[in-house]
């Protein structure tokens, strides 16, 4: 394991400041096993003030029957936290800034005054990440938002992106993710009888029903995919790999400034929208079936 | 080894964090362990060589006060309290809730170990604290070396593909920051081909990006926002225009998002969309383009036309 000096520090100012603190939360905060957080500690134990002065930090590690627990006596006058380093500033401000983009989900004011209050903590103050977000209606958020919270449902008319299809649903959300910009809300779909995720911001309209869901306790919150099944070839321009999640994304290889990739999908009429959309960026290789269906669908454009 | 270095570098800080006046450089190798032994000029010549290094790594988290009245022999070395060390920060519950939304949004490998540091201020205890869950930077291969030279302020080159040439060239850049747009990531910079400030779409990069040892010239300009020379670039019309497209009843839900109005017909609805950007418009289009009219202006017909004959021609 390698130990950092940072990472040392940082683990004794937080003993001294939350002692006595539960081993497996000090492992939470520095993303640390439980052993390695051990590690730390029977080194911090060495730490000393001088060969002449000659005292040691006192950090014990209590096992009982309430947990494991870390007390520690003496840090050497070492309880507060060194500031943020410039990559770890950027990175918080970042996530910041990130949150200030989407007044919707988060009130901009909060994160404004959360900025100011935590420069002091910062090496720097600079921003150099800048986040556009899409529009995403604030009423529709705030529905979606009041049914989480009290844990009922919403009847929305959503677009499908898989196939552009309006439908009507009941919804009982869970939870909004807000994945690179683009909001979506987590939701057990009663049409579906099933966990779907939908994006706000195709969400037509929705209206607030005030009736209590009825599969709240057995659903969860994770904003996984379903697996794609169908394997294509496809031949693009690098820039549109961006189109597909990276997992779906295997065998690429060069063929000047454009590349092959073997791309799974869920579903082929989405996937032949896109290629329609494209410009002649993407071309279908294989399977054949899906490249006759790109041509007879813009076939169809072209003769009408 | 490490964990040597490690202890050293934290008795070093314990030591000088301790004492009441700045210290020499005798003093401190006298009291922290680990430069000794010094009984020979080549021991000490190695003592010296470990104490800049630690100096060196120290000061990435430290700011030290270092005063030489005469001479390096005779320099005093401190540690700068106030400024290497977090004053006291009181934060409201939802302050802590937003701390740990930002702590854990990053998914990049590099920003997302940063920003892990905002944990020690949160606590594990407000991580699932929202209904609210972020994500950002997910796979993205290029943040990592353009973060590390943006704070740097170091020149950067890489190789470029530009749709507009149709070729891929090496591009030296002064890069001043990063933007994510439309689920786009893009670097912000000065541009030395073309001698002006340009944005880069990360997408657009291949290889390594090589972080070179030149300086920047021109400083971020604090006047420019790139999220809006982007939005200029798409827009292709100097007025908004207005589209009408037939659509199938509960169908082509991408333009009926955009449609401004609609109303019914036998045939079905017909949309009214308003548009600057016929590129993108028309994009959107494309999409649904077996099962769409586009009753006016001729122009957007005639742009749609031109995407689908791009595609038909790789495809026949």
């Amino acid at each position: 394991m390698a130990v950092q000096f940072e990472t040392a520090v940082r683990m004794l100012a937080y003993l001294r400041a939350n002692s006595p603190v539960e081993l497996q939360t000090v492992a939470e905060v520095f993303n640390l096993k439980p052993t390695q957080v051990r590690r730390y500690c029977d080194l911090l134990n060495e730490a000393r003030i001088g060969e002449f002065y000659g005292e040691n930090a006192d950090v014990e590690i209590q096992d009982d029957e309430d947990g494991v627990w870390i007390e520690t006596r003496d840090s050497l006058g070492l309880d507060k936290q060194i500031r943020f380093t410039p990559d770890e500033s950027i990175a918080i401000i970042g996530g910041l800034k990130y949150l200030e983009a989407m007044p919707y989900l988060v009130e901009q004011k909060t994160v404004s005054e959360l900025l100011l209050k935590l420069q002091a903590t910062f090496a720097t103050t600079e921003s150099i990440i800048e986040i556009g977000t899409g529009e995403v209606d604030q009423n529709i958020v705030n529905i979606l938002k009041d049914a989480i919270a009290g844990r009922t449902c919403v009847a929305i008319t959503y677009g499908a992106a898989v196939d552009q299809k309006v439908s009507q649903r009941t919804i009982e959300p869970v939870a909004l993710q807000a994945n690179e910009g683009v909001v979506y809300v987590r939701a057990f779909c009663q049409s579906s009888e099933a966990m779907r995720t939908f994006r706000v911001d195709r969400i037509l309209q929705a209206l607030a029903i005030n009736e209590p869901g009825i599969s709240q306790d057995t659903v969860n919150a994770d904003f996984a995919i379903s697996s794609p099944s169908i394997e294509t070839r496809l031949r693009m321009l690098p820039e549109m790999l961006e189109s597909f999640a990276p997992e779906t994304v295997s065998g690429v290889t060069g063929v000047g400034n454009l590349i092959e990739a073997t791309v799974k999908v869920t579903n082929g009429a989405w996937l032949t929208s896109l290629v329609l959309a494209s410009a002649g960026d993407i071309e279908v290789l294989s399977p054949q079936e899906l490249r006759n269906q790109v041509l007879e669908k813009a076939n169809k454009w072209l003769s009408s | 080894m490490a964990v040597d270095n490690t202890m050293r570098q934290l008795n070093l800080l314990l030591v000088l964090m301790n004492s009441q006046r700045p210290l020499t450089r005798s003093e401190i190798f006298n009291r922290v362990s680990g430069y000794a032994p010094f009984d020979s000029d080549k021991e000490l010549d190695a003592a010296g060589r470990k104490f800049e290094r630690d100096k060196t790594d120290l000061r990435q988290y430290l700011v030290f006060n270092e005063v030489s009245p005469s001479g390096d022999s005779q320099s005093t070395y401190s540690i700068d309290l106030e400024r290497s060390f977090f004053a006291e920060v009181e934060l409201t519950q939802d302050e802590l809730i937003l701390v740990s939304l930002a702590t854990g949004a990053w998914r990049d490998a590099h920003l997302g170990q940063s920003a892990a540091a905002g944990a020690i201020i949160a606590g594990p205890e407000y991580r699932g604290g929202s209904s609210i869950f972020t994500a950002i930077g997910r796979d993205e291969r290029y943040l990592k070396p353009l973060e590390q030279a943006i704070v740097q302020k170091l020149i950067i080159e890489f190789e470029y593909y530009s749709r507009s040439s149709n070729e891929t060239k090496v591009r030296k850049v002064e890069p001043w920051r990063l933007v994510l747009h439309q689920e786009h990531w893009y670097l912000f910079g000065f541009d030395y081909e073309r001698e002006s400030e340009l944005l880069f779409r990360l997408s657009r990069i291949s290889g390594d990006v090589k972080i070179t040892k030149e300086k920047i010239l021109n400083p971020s300009p604090q006047d420019s926002d790139p999220i809006e020379i982007i939005r200029s670039f798409q827009r292709t019309e100097e007025q908004l225009q207005t589209a009408k497209v037939r659509v199938p009843v509960t169908d082509c839900a991408n333009l009926r998002l955009l449609a401004k109005s609609f109303e019914e017909s036998p045939s079905g609805d017909i949309l009214a969309i308003e548009y600057d950007d016929a590129y993108s418009l028309s994009r959107e289009i494309a999409l649904v383009c077996d099962r769409v009219d586009v009753l006016e202006p001729d122009s957007l017909k005639e742009r749609v036309t031109k995407l689908i004959d791009q595609v038909t021609a790789v495809h026949q």
